[in-house]
């Protein structure tokens, strides 16, 4: 990921996330991960963190990250974008606490498993009592491109207030068989096809959260891994 | 306005306690408190059963007393597993015509109205009184067609083949705590055989009634659907409201054999002490169809998570629930499927509704085993939260080894929004009649599903438990 330090209005690219994150208030901040690590990350009052982490590489055991919503109007936006190979396991717990009201989390999973590679996901949004007004949306989209691969997902919400927007939501399955033979009838290759989708499946939630420079050279960098 | 008049009638005719009264009855026999081999022993003497459903109690009690709590879900703390009757039998022998049933118990039953309800529309009824079915009937034309809708414990005497055969095969003691207990001190519960091709045209219904204090009530369904055979079961189950505590924990068993399509409908209504743990799994095979409807507005806590398990081709099940937790309820409950063979399909529909401090919770499990090609599944949830210190939560899991196949999963909270309100006031309706009509509303798809005079029933239920929701 050496070329995201070449960005001029560069957000941050941090080798190793550290086990703690501060926040402070009024910051709005973009980072860049190429890997997880257990962390807990507080958010003050009306900041704004991007946490995007492209992951290519399984690790052992389960990558815990906690968001902390502490102050008022503070918001995350996490983006998960998974291409596992191989034998890669990847297996993470997120979860974010709303503690105090108008706080926001939209948390997207994308994970496209070739080969033997396999996910475990466990999210959690908590909204107490306090978090009125909050708004927070899970979802965890998986492609399984192979027949050996495995995806286990459990999307929750334990919701304590009333006045709330919270969602979730989780698909898994494959590419269309008719979008791989419309593309190979135009004369690409299926694997080339495939690969085609899965960039754009990987593209559609990137253009959500990113723009202009940051969001071709992540473009670039999972076109790379595919 | 046509719809809040009706409304206010239904609250003035359904009084606050119509499930509520208790009958003064003497049990002719009423185990002590707390369970022992003894109690297991004698729940078999007196049923005068067979060796191996006896040897199979005591393997189950072993089990039972081995296995710890659960130390998922809803809060068990203050169920206390030796404050309890386990068995209580009101009368010596089940009887089949109305008449013969005591009058104690007979007064209950028509109090609920389910003797009208059976001349109306049921092809036959069942009613239990704490641990024994007191009355049976099924309509003269479908026993001539080899229907079988009796008791368990009549089944397990008149038909030992088919029902050796299948009991315990699809949950068997060791699948959890309460299904261990179940197996040890089961009694009631209905036995129903479908013989191949016969449509049983309309529902059969049993009706569940705990009537002492301090009472275990563990019903036991065993229900065979043969290939091409089509059946509706109905429950519903009422307690008076008493102060302390007691427990329902039954075990329901379904097998739905190639072609065949079995409805299994839950109108549970318990009062609010009663703990209702209930393990219910039904299997489906080769282009069989299996759904449950299950309704969940009374009880203490309830969990239930109802299970299929799609082992043929082309299997379909579905689940819709409704599920209302009011003051100090907790319902947690949700579904299991496992699609364990290729072209099997799955629908879920979850609505909750949580208000004075109620928890609902969704809990659910798909499983796509490899090899399942082209399953399909779609899971929705929907959760209304009425007040600021209800609580809805929402824990679905799906574990997927096929990659060929299809799984979607969607949820939503919400509230109902001042905009919603102020139409339905400006139209003159007051406030706790406006939310009330957007609860039905929110309801409806699921209650819908059942025959008209439960749909009925159903809707005057979650009126009667949103009157008041206004301070």
């Amino acid at each position: 990921m050496n070329n995201i330090k070449n960005i001029t209005n560069r957000p941050e690219y941090l080798e190793i996330i550290p086990s703690r994150l501060n926040i402070p208030e009024n910051t709005e901040q973009i980072l860049v991960l190429d890997n997880l690590q257990n962390s807990e990350i507080t958010i003050a009052a009306n900041s704004q963190i991007t946490v995007i982490a492209i992951l290519t590489k399984g690790w052992e055991g389960t990558k815990k990250l906690t968001f902390k919503l502490e102050g008022e109007n503070a918001n995350i936006n996490f983006l998960a974008l998974i291409i596992g190979k191989n034998k890669e396991n990847f297996s993470l717990e997120t979860i974010s606490e709303h503690k105090t009201i108008n706080t926001k989390s939209h948390k997207h999973i994308r994970s496209a498993l070739f080969d033997y590679s396999k996910i475990i996901y466990k999210g959690n949004i908590l909204i107490q009592p306090e978090a009125q007004q909050s708004d927070s949306y899970l979802s965890h989209n998986t492609l399984m491109l192979s027949e050996d691969t495995q995806t286990d997902t459990a999307p929750c919400l334990e919701i304590e207030a009333n006045d709330v927007k919270a969602g979730h939501a989780a698909t898994i399955g494959q590419i269309d068989e008719t979008i791989l033979f419309y593309l190979q009838s135009r004369g690409i290759n299926r694997e080339d096809a495939e690969k085609l989708m899965t960039k754009g499946f990987m593209q559609s939630e990137l253009q959500k959260f990113t723009k202009g420079e940051l969001q071709e050279t992540l473009i670039e960098e999972i076109t790379k891994h595919l | 306005m046509n719809v809040p008049h009706k409304t206010k009638q239904s609250i003035k005719t359904f009084e606050n306690n119509k499930f509520g009264f208790k009958t003064n009855n003497k049990a002719m026999y009423k185990s002590p408190k707390g369970l022992s081999e003894e109690i297991v022993r004698e729940i078999s003497r007196q049923k005068n059963e067979p060796e191996w459903m006896l040897e199979y109690r005591l393997k189950a009690f072993k089990i039972f007393k081995e296995k710890p709590m659960p130390k998922w879900g809803a809060d068990l703390k203050e169920l206390d597993l030796d404050d309890i009757h386990y068995y209580i039998r009101p009368q010596d022998k089940a009887k089949n015509n109305w008449k013969e049933v005591p009058g104690e118990i007979k007064e209950t039953f028509e109090k609920l109205g389910i003797p009208e309800a059976e001349k109306k529309f049921l092809a036959g009824t069942g009613a239990q009184f704490e641990s024994e079915v007191v009355y049976h009937s099924l309509q003269e034309n479908l026993k001539k067609k080899g229907v079988i809708f009796e008791s368990t414990e009549v089944g397990l005497q008149k038909y030992p083949e088919i029902f050796r055969e299948h009991f315990g095969r699809i949950i068997p003691a060791n699948d959890n705590k309460f299904s261990a207990l179940n197996s040890a001190v089961w009694s009631g519960g209905s036995f129903i055989y479908v013989p191949k091709g016969v449509d049983v045209g309309l529902p059969l219904q049993t009706y569940f009634r705990i009537n002492s204090e301090n009472m275990g009530q563990f019903e036991r369904t065993l229900i065979i659907v043969e290939e091409d055979a089509n059946l509706h079961y109905i429950e519903g189950c009422t307690a008076p409201n008493y102060s302390s505590q007691s427990l329902h924990s039954a075990v329901v068993e379904i097998i739905v054999k190639k072609g065949g399509r079995c409805q299994y409908s839950t109108i549970q209504n318990w009062s609010h002490n009663i703990y209702n743990l209930v393990t219910k799994r039904a299997f489906a095979h080769k282009n069989a169809e299996m759904f449950w409807l299950d309704c969940n507005i009374g009880s203490k806590v309830t969990m239930k998570y109802p299970a299929i398990f799609l082992m043929g081709k082309g299997a379909k099940g579905e689940v819709q629930s409704l599920a209302f937790s009011g003051k100090e309820q907790h319902q947690d409950t949700g579904v299991k499927i496992i699609h364990a063979a290729p072209n099997t399909s799955s629908k879920i529909v979850s609505k909750s509704i949580s208000k004075d401090g109620g928890r609902g919770t969704y809990r659910g499990l798909i499983k796509v085993n490899k090899g399942s090609k082209n399953a399909k599944n779609h899971v929705s949830c929907d959760a209304l939260i009425l007040d600021d210190h209800s609580r809805s939560d929402t824990y679905p899991t799906n574990t997927i080894a096929e990659p060929n196949s299809s799984i979607a999963h969607e949820a939503t909270v919400a509230k109902i929004s001042k905009e919603q309100l102020f139409y339905l006031m400006s139209r003159g309706l007051n406030e706790e009649e406006a939310i009330s009509t957007i609860v039905n509303g929110f309801a409806k798809p699921i209650i819908k599903q059942f025959p008209m005079e439960y749909a009925l029933e159903l809707n005057r239920l979650l009126e009667l438990e949103m009157t008041g929701s206004v301070g």
